[in-house]
């Protein structure tokens, strides 16, 4: 594939951070591709690297991080890694935003929304008035009612929803090329959290955009996402479409996680399946396979070298020598 | 016999303005109903699920039961026991029985205290002099699973599945018939929430336990209650044994919450 069809290529990133007991490998030989107008959903448990990966394309990361000579991230076409404090700034908030958890990272709650709205687009030649009506047309379109009127309210006269949309519109103004959303509705119950996915995929047929989205819930990736990358302790271990990650995984892990999921288990029951033991040491990474110390279905390979990434066919390939030896 | 914990048609009212303010703004009533008409019970080695969205009223139910906010009208019975109307000191006997486990338990152990001593805790505020707080500190981390390392850990050094645990071994510590868990598993990744809920499970069957779980996520409520019901805005909607409620709601805001669980197959 071409990068020009890839809003964003990385390829073999790798990120240490140097700490007191010694260098922590927290993300090894990282390789993932978002294609225009595709949702690209990372699946992953905390201490996974979600967020250092996410730092790392923002060159966000902590001053203790080490990232790797050999690693490249070229979003459209410019490798993010070679670019300068000016391009940079370019980057965040403008080609590339980004949805937290929690709307009040991104929300100021003494400044009216339509004056943060306004403010994003102070690169523009536009009239303040013509800012406002931007801002109004784009709460409109994330489903705040009464819009015009409503831009002159604080963040803290919305529900926690309405925030929610309200970043989105935020995220939005600018046009970006790409957008993070970082768990965007864990924070929401379920009924709020099923109408700003069902935003998200209206959006998304309107904006031309192309979104990574982080989340923890397997049942929301499986609605919203084209493509899934599953990620275990610093390394993608399993990707592929959507449908081939949630009918034909690979990875004992990725299989692991699927069977642990209650959403999943239609029987009532009162055991539920767990991963038993716990997320390697990065400090001190086993000598085999990552996931080795944990999985069920390790056999001699597995403890001699780290497995290489196997294609399972088409798109889809997983770090697992049963893959090779399938 | 009666059951362990029966509540009979609770009202919670809170005030949500004061009372000049209220004859300014000409309203007629200034208090809300956090909790209205509740009535269930919870017997001995049950599970009872509390489902509703965020202000529902879940969380003042199960504060209303432990005596933390007072009860307006209803009757709330433990062992045959009216516990509405009684005074502070007579209801920390109650709080001995039931124990109440709090939703994020990071943010709920004080950060500058060991282990050791967020377990040992409730033997101090009981003034309970009979048992060796750290024989019993001890005890209780091995009944969770954890080992006796933990004990000089401090909070910010769990991970928050150990954390949880933290969180049980302390609401166990006086040795509870009922334990009320609020949101015992949220914030946690798949693969933690089964350990969490099969710890508890365990715990239930050894000790006889009751719970009354408080949470959102009805794919977990799913697995580990007996009976369930649903809470909107301050009223129990429905409530049914767990299969019932699955598998044939009636009330038309549980389809609401049923259908808007994310489907975890792309089709
Ligand atoms: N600044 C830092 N210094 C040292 N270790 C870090 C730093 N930031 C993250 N880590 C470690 O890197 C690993 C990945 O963390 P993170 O990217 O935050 O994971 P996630 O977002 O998936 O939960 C973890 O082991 C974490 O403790
Ligand atoms: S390489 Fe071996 S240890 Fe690693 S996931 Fe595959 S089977 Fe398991
Ligand atoms: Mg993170």
């Amino acid at each position: 594939m071409s990068t020009s069809e890839n809003v964003l290529d990385v390829r073999d990133l790798s990120v240490s951070f140097n700490t007191a007991r010694g260098s922590l490998r927290a993300l090894r030989h990282i390789d993932l591709k978002v294609p225009q107008n595709k949702i690209v959903g990372i699946v992953g448990e905390s201490g996974c690297g979600k967020s250092t990966l996410i730092n790392s394309l923002l060159r966000l990361l902590a001053p203790n991080a080490v990232v790797d000579d050999n690693s490249e991230i070229i979003f459209e076409g410019e490798d993010v890694m070679e670019m300068g404090k000016s391009d940079l700034q370019g980057l965040r908030g403008q080609r590339i935003s980004m949805i937290f958890q929690d709307p009040m990272t991104a929300l100021n709650p003494v400044i009216s929304i339509g004056a943060q709205m306004s403010d994003i687009l102070y690169r523009q030649k536009l009239t303040k008035a013509q800012k406002r009506e931007r801002a109004a047309a784009m709460l409109a379109q994330v489903g705040i009612p009464d819009s015009v009127r409503r831009l002159d309210d604080y963040p803290h006269q919305f529900s926690g929803g309405m925030r929610q949309r309200i970043c989105i519109a935020m995220a939005l103004m600018m046009n970006p090329s790409l957008l993070i959303a970082d768990e965007p509705t864990t924070a929401l119950d379920v009924t709020l959290e099923a109408q700003i996915i069902h935003l998200m995929k209206e959006l998304r047929e309107d904006f031309e955009c192309s979104m990574l989205f982080v989340s923890h819930n397997l049942g929301l990736i499986a609605e919203l996402c084209d493509e899934v990358i599953v990620m275990y302790a610093g390394e993608v271990v399993e990707q592929g479409n959507v449908h081939d990650l949630f009918h034909r995984a690979q990875h004992p892990y990725t299989q692991m996680l699927l069977e642990c999921d209650p959403a999943r288990i239609s029987e009532t029951r009162k055991d539920l399946p767990t991963i038993s033991g716990s997320v390697p040491d990065l400090v001190d990474l086993p000598q085999g396979c990552i996931f080795s110390p944990r999985c069920p279905k390790r056999y001699e390979p597995c403890n001699e070298s780290p497995p290489g990434t196997f294609e399972v066919g088409g798109q889809h390939s997983a770090r697992c020598f049963k893959v090779r030896d399938a | 016999m009666p059951d362990l914990l029966e509540v009979e048609h609770l009202r919670v009212r809170f005030r949500t303005a004061g009372l000049v303010q209220a004859l300014l703004k000409g309203l007629d009533d200034p208090f809300i109903d956090a909790v209205m008409d509740v009535s269930f019970s919870l017997a001995k080695g049950e599970t009872f699920g509390l489902v509703g969205e965020s202000g529902s009223g879940k969380t003042t139910l199960g504060r209303a039961i432990i005596g933390l906010v007072q009860a307006q009208e209803g009757s709330i019975k433990f062992e045959g026991k009216e516990l509405v109307g009684l005074k502070d000191s007579q209801y920390q006997e109650v709080r001995r029985n039931i124990a109440m486990m709090f939703q994020d338990p990071i943010a709920s152990l004080s950060p500058r205290k060991k282990v050791r001593s967020q377990i040992a805790e409730p033997f101090k505020i009981h003034n309970i002099k009979d048992k060796d707080p750290d024989q019993e500190a001890r005890r209780l981390l091995k009944l969770v699973g954890l080992h006796e390392g933990f004990l000089e850990a401090y909070p910010h050094q769990l991970s928050g599945g150990q954390a949880r645990r933290v969180g049980v071994a302390r609401a166990l510590s006086l040795d509870p018939k009922v334990i009320i868990a609020d949101e015992p598993t949220a914030g946690l990744d798949v693969s933690v929430q089964g350990e969490i809920l099969n710890l508890m499970n365990r715990l239930q069957r050894e000790l006889g336990l009751s719970y009354l779980i408080i949470t959102h996520n009805l794919p977990v409520v799913r697995h580990v209650s007996d009976r369930l019901a649903i809470m909107y805005l301050g009223r129990f909607v429905e409530t049914g044994t767990t299969t019932e409620i699955f598998e044939k709601p009636a009330h038309p805001y549980t389809l609401g919450l049923l259908a808007a669980v994310p489907e975890p197959d792309p089709g």
